[in-house]
């Protein structure tokens, strides 16, 4: 092969490659053969010592990509793969925390269901103790066998323990509800507080950028060289007033407070006295 | 001489060769010539690999015989990879000379 047909070949494979990268390698071959062929060799010979040129323009293009790690026999990874797998790691993390934070947010409220419903069950126990201890009177009257008696005696105790446990039990369980609610507003109320007094802070800053901008423009006409402090000022006032707004966007306003509190209503409706049941149905209309 | 061998230590005698003294190309060449035999093609790739990877930096310095001639020089981060494929090979060697001698009588 000749030298022409030899650059020509890998000029060819190695389109893709910047142009003075190219040109430095095909520089650097140029200089090997000349070298070689003071040394005697012709340039045929010189030439076929490179090898096979695709082979040879293979291996030129296996590196330029970048490798990121020490061991040679491990499996090569582009540039591009390094963004893919850094955001890949982002997000399992991510998804891995939401889960957590899910899972966390379901004892919890897990937890206070599982204290209404004890409470309940106390509840419904108390309401079938109150129909007993009348039937327990009565039965002690008419019935003379011992094994009835024996019977009532376990009947009446567990009636008596109910009939205690009912009115605290109902007392305990509203107070947690009403607890709770109130838990939530609090928070919420404090959480918009803090959205609030961020928001107006950035927003101060941001009228003053935009006051900074306005002040620019007219020591611009006046002809001050100061192009590049208002283009800052602009940018800094847009981006500080989009800030702003999405601090705002945050805040919780008192339609969405409502859906939220409707929609706990729901989830405790089964914990509900039977004359709340139009607003639990109210609820459910909104939702649907 | 098996090739696998050959292309297993090639990188190794590379790094050593510019770390002893900052060669070009052709010279390089010769040197790995003077250890193993292998294919010219291979040495250019590699060189522009490592050089990629930035365990050798590379320089144009003026020639008496001819256009200015790159030279390559070997990084820190040469080092320590030149230093690691040491230990490497030191390590392989051993091994395989172990095995080798403790086989037992050839059979």
């Amino acid at each position: 092969m000749k030298r022409e047909e030899f650059f020509n070949a890998l000029n060819g494979r190695l389109e893709m490659i910047e142009k003075k990268e190219l040109e430095d390698i095909l520089e650097e071959y140029r200089q090997h053969i000349d070298l070689k062929m003071q040394s005697g060799v012709s340039e045929e010979e010189a030439i076929k010592d490179f090898g096979d040129v695709n082979t040879l323009a293979d291996e030129i293009l296996e590196s330029y990509h970048i490798r990121l790690d020490y061991d040679k026999g491990s499996k090569k990874i582009g540039k591009q793969s390094y963004f893919k797998i850094a955001k890949q790691q982002m997000g399992k993390f991510y998804v891995s925390f939401l889960g957590a934070l899910s899972n966390a947010c379901a004892s919890v409220k897990g937890f206070f269901k599982s204290i209404s419903a004890w409470l309940s069950n106390f509840k419904n126990k108390v309401e079938t103790k109150a129909k007993n201890s009348q039937e327990i009177n009565s039965d002690r009257e008419e019935n003379a066998g011992k094994k009835e008696e024996g019977r009532n005696k376990v009947k009446s105790l567990q009636a008596e323990t109910k009939c205690i446990y009912k009115g605290t039990g109902r007392r305990i369980s509203a107070l947690i509800i009403d607890l709770k609610r109130f838990f939530l507003y609090l928070t919420r109320l404090f959480a918009n507080i803090f959205i609030v007094c961020t928001g107006t802070f950035v927003g101060v800053f941001s009228a003053i950028a935009l006051f900074c901008f306005g002040f620019l423009t007219i020591m611009l006409a006046e002809g001050y060289p100061v192009w590049g402090i208002s283009i800052a000022a602009l940018g800094g006032s847009l981006s500080l007033l989009s800030l702003t707004a999405l601090i705002f966007s945050f805040m919780q306003t008192d339609k969405e407070k409502k859906k939220t509190a409707e929609r706990e209503k729901n989830e405790n409706s089964e914990h509900f006295i039977p004359q709340q049941q139009e607003n639990v149905e109210e609820a459910k209309k909104d939702e649907n | 001489m098996n090739a696998q061998f050959k292309k297993g230590v090639l990188e190794l005698i590379v790094l050593v060769s510019v770390r002893k003294k900052d060669m070009y190309g052709y010279e390089l060449v010769e040197e790995v010539s003077k250890v193993i035999d292998v294919n010219e093609g291979t040495i250019y790739p590699l060189l522009k690999r490592l050089t990629n990877e930035h365990y050798f930096e590379t320089y144009l310095k003026e020639s008496n015989e001819g256009p200015p001639r790159k030279y390559y020089h070997i990084t820190a981060s040469g080092i320590m990879y030149s230093e690691k494929l040491e230990r490497d090979w030191t390590e392989f060697y051993k091994k395989v000379e172990d095995f080798l001698l403790n086989r037992g009588d050839v059979q």
